[in-house]
């Protein structure tokens, strides 16, 4: 096909003869393009970026309203709201009030599309697509056929769980962990049946997205860099992305073999997962497994996932705080080790989400230890952002606050993490609001908000405009003031011993006074639900009215901000840039203007900054 | 620099390590002779508790035994069961005796949360886990520290298991040794509940249930 050829005669030119094929043209097509090949079935890493980010905002919007129903139920219990029925209908929100099951769905599938869809596929599907190329100076992705194949099964896996939310007998709700025999047994809740078949295969539709995906960035970064883009040039963007992609292709297979047995047990009548159970008045046939099983290959692939999750967002951040501090990023040599060490110990620390699975508590004391570890280079990150803030010219963009909000909400997260990891503390406070004050403060407040700062940053380079700064700093305030307003307060719940997936939690007198903290929540909640309002409009108004942007509208010396400002097939028109220095040169000593593209060549004794930088 | 954070771990890690708390240090947790044995057994949606009676023992029990009669699915030919207690009502332990618990549950994973007792452990299908307990304080002493009359203890859900996991409880209370076996003889224990017969009144081992 004409356009496999063209593809692969990219690749093949590319890594034999950077400037040699200008004749190539590429912002004329060699292949004729219909409004279907570019817009809709589009190989270029540009288009899928955009795909990826607009639906991941669509998902997202979907698992916040879910959020604002259950949380209206947590703090008014039994109380009856037009808003439940209009959202759930009238089996799962009869006269107004939340079904008990339908409770359960909801927090199951919000958890699922925030830490999947949202923050997995909107983070690195967007970010991965929009700036490897365009960082490492190459015209696409190694392969722009399984890069588009990528973004299909990311939609098909998308629409397929929200279509399980129509399931008559409901959706998955046996948590986002499903943890089986619960969500093996459709005898033990009625989501457990046909709602999470579909979630298995949304699921394992996702898990084939995020592999091509992956493969496709690593192969990439490794054999399309430019001409002089050695490694140590590369933008913690790449090295984040990079990371990320080898901690995906590595664990989510794991994940699909867990889920594979998992479908095994519920249609074929094995016993992986299940062993000596009673169950709707009679016992099953199935002996000999295990549900620990279920545990250890689901987080085996769950915790290195919570660091898919982070290390982009940790990545854009670097870049967004480098460019609006008009300074390198401070250690960037320690910020790669950093990175590198996170991907390594993020594979040996996923018992802490077991520790009272009956494990032998000197296992715990192992996962202990590598889980306090992994907190060194995290705090290693935390502290370079910090001081590359330190004396700096800084340029407060909504997306610099969005990137410093990150750095606070990471620390904050982060520490109480310290207390989870230690296995004699985790008893008390194990599933309770304290483990869901931690993971959304480190985790999703973190990773939302530099998805913001990625979007409100390369909104330029994503649509050639840029997004109007006034309604970013409201949404911006309101957005992290609303975060900590609803999860600071679930320490206390946690620690109070308030567990986590209660439908309410009346049934216990010892928790009657804690009740005014549930209503303080749900009001930030929804306040803050509100607020995102203000970018949702922002983002789509802007996408088509927002002022047009200039080329390098931020000085940065990045090689995105070297193309056109027009969508360009093969992103230069011409010759592929030349890098000669790393991408931190900015405020450099001695010289006149504050930034120098990587394109620049070193003049005569001058050091390229990054060798010595560490 | 960066050495400062790596020494600070190392100390927390080590110093951790070290503690004599018998859940966190491995030969500490063998649990003291004679410690009082007892059986939490989860199901969708209720807790259950089996003491083991006269001779500290609990009696054989297996999921393919469990009728109406027997919701534990004790087994009736093993006779160290005949004197356990099963009680669905309240979890009543003496103060100041270690208790040694063993959990198992019927359906899916629960897991046992007693918040003041700083006690937790996973219930899983198809295996067996343990943890150890001393009460140190009565329920009145709490309830007069506390200032609070209605103070209770209670045992909670803390893993997801169904829709009414959120009312899955169970009250505790601590007394007096006095107290508590004044409290465990008005149960009856196992053989008096479920007799080694076949319903139709002959004498049967009693291993044939359905």
């Amino acid at each position: 096909m004409a356009t496999d050829m063209h593809a692969h005669s990219e690749l093949h030119a590319q890594t034999l003869e950077h400037d040699a094929h200008v004749h190539h043209g590429h912002d004329d097509h060699d292949h004729h393009e219909t409004f279907i090949s570019k817009y809709v079935f589009s190989m270029d890493h540009k288009t899928i970026s955009r795909q990826f980010l607009v639906t991941a905002v669509i998902m997202a919007c979907i698992a916040m309203i879910m959020s604002i129903v259950f949380r209206l139920q947590l703090a008014w219990p039994g109380e009856k709201f037009a808003f439940i029925n209009a959202i759930m209908g009238d089996k799962w929100g009869k006269d107004g009030v939340l079904d008990p099951n339908a409770y359960l769905a909801l927090v199951t599938i919000h958890g699922t599309i925030m830490v999947f869809m949202v923050l997995t596929g909107g983070l690195s599907g967007t970010f991965a697509n929009l700036l490897i190329p365009y960082q490492i100076g190459a015209r696409d992705m190694a392969s722009g056929f399984l890069n588009m194949l990528s973004y299909w099964f990311f939609l098909l896996s998308s629409v397929i769980m929200v279509i399980s939310l129509f399931i008559q007998d409901g959706a998955a709700s046996a948590g986002w962990t499903i943890y089986p025999p619960l969500s093996a047994l459709p005898e033990a809740m009625p989501g457990s049946g046909a709602g999470m078949t579909l979630w298995l295969v949304s699921m394992s539709a996702f898990i084939v997205s995020s592999l091509l995906g992956g493969l496709n960035y690593i192969i990439t970064v490794l054999n399309m860099r430019t001409k002089g883009m050695k490694m140590t040039r590369l933008p913690l963007t790449i090295w984040a992305l990079f990371v990320t992609a080898i901690l995906g292709v590595l664990s989510f297979p794991v994940l699909f073999s867990c889920a594979l047995l998992l479908i095994f047990d519920r249609s074929f009548g094995t016993s992986f997962y299940l062993s000596d159970i009673y169950i709707g008045g009679h016992p099953l046939d199935q002996t000999g497994g295990s549900p620990i099983l279920f545990e250890h290959l689901f987080w085996f692939l769950g915790h290195p996932e919570v660091y898919i999750i982070i290390l982009p967002a940790l990545g854009l951040t670097s870049e967004v705080i480098s460019v609006n501090a008009r300074k390198p990023i401070f250690g960037y040599r320690a910020m790669i080790t950093s990175i590198l060490a996170i991907g390594f110990l993020s594979f040996i620390v996923w018992g802490h989400h077991m520790f009272l699975t009956g494990m032998n508590p000197f296992l715990g004391s192992v996962f202990v230890f590598t889980t306090l570890l992994i907190a060194i280079p995290s705090a290693v990150k935390a502290f370079n952002y910090i001081t590359t803030l330190w004396k700096g010219n800084i340029q407060f963009t909504p997306a610099m606050l969005f990137a410093i909000a990150l750095v606070s909400t990471f620390i904050s997260g982060g520490v109480t993490g310290i207390i989870l990891a230690d296995s004699a503390l985790d008893i008390n406070i194990h599933d309770t609001y304290f483990v869901v004050a931690h993971f959304h403060i480190v985790m999703g407040v973190s990773a939302i908000l530099g998805m913001l700062a990625g979007v409100y940053h390369w909104f330029p380079k994503l649509f050639l405009r840029h997004m109007n700064k006034n309604m970013g700093y409201i949404h911006f305030w309101i957005t992290f003031i609303c975060a900590y307003g609803v999860f600071f307060p679930m320490h206390f719940l946690g620690l109070a011993g308030v567990p986590r997936r209660y439908y309410q939690n009346t049934a216990f007198p010892m928790f009657d006074n804690l009740q005014d903290i549930n209503v303080l929540i749900t009001w930030f909640a929804i306040i803050g639900a509100l607020g995102q309002l203000v970018f949702l409009f922002n983002f789509f108004y802007s996408m088509f009215r927002g002022p047009k942007s200039v080329q390098n509208p931020y000085n940065a010396n990045t090689l995105e901000w070297t193309t056109p400002m027009a969508h360009t097939h093969g992103n230069w028109p011409g010759a592929l840039p030349e890098v000669h220095r790393w991408p931190y040169d900015y405020s450099k000593p001695g010289e006149e203007k504050d930034f120098i593209p990587q394109t620049v060549p070193l003049r005569a004794g001058e050091e390229d900054g990054g060798a010595h930088h560490a | 620099m960066k050495k400062i954070p790596l020494c600070i771990l190392l100390f927390i890690a080590a110093s951790g390590s070290n503690c004599d708390l018998p859940v966190f240090n491995a030969e500490a947790r063998v649990p003291t002779a004679g410690s009082r044995q007892v059986e939490i057994y989860a199901k969708q949606f209720s807790w259950t508790i089996r003491y083991a009676g006269v001779d500290n023992v609990l009696g054989g029990s297996s999921y393919k035994l469990i009728t109406e009669k027997n919701p534990l699915g004790l087994d009736s030919a093993d006779v160290t069961g005949y004197d356990d207690i099963i009680v669905t009502d309240t979890f009543f332990l003496p103060v100041d005796e270690e208790a040694e618990i063993s959990l198992h549950s019927r359906d899916v994973i629960h897991s046992a949360y007693l918040p003041h007792f700083r006690a937790q452990m996973n219930v899983v299908p198809g295996m067996t886990t343990k943890f150890s307990l001393r009460p140190e304080k009565t329920t009145k002493e709490m309830r007069t520290n506390q200032n609070n009359p209605a103070f209770d203890y209670m045992l909670l859900c803390n893993k997801i298991c169904g829709a009414r996991h959120y009312e899955m409880k169970m009250k505790v209370v601590v007394g007096t040794r006095e107290e508590f076996s004044h409290w465990l003889k008005r149960h009856e224990t196992f053989i008096k509940v479920h007799p080694p017969q076949q319903p139709n009144g002959t004498e049967g081992d009693g291993s044939e249930q359905k």
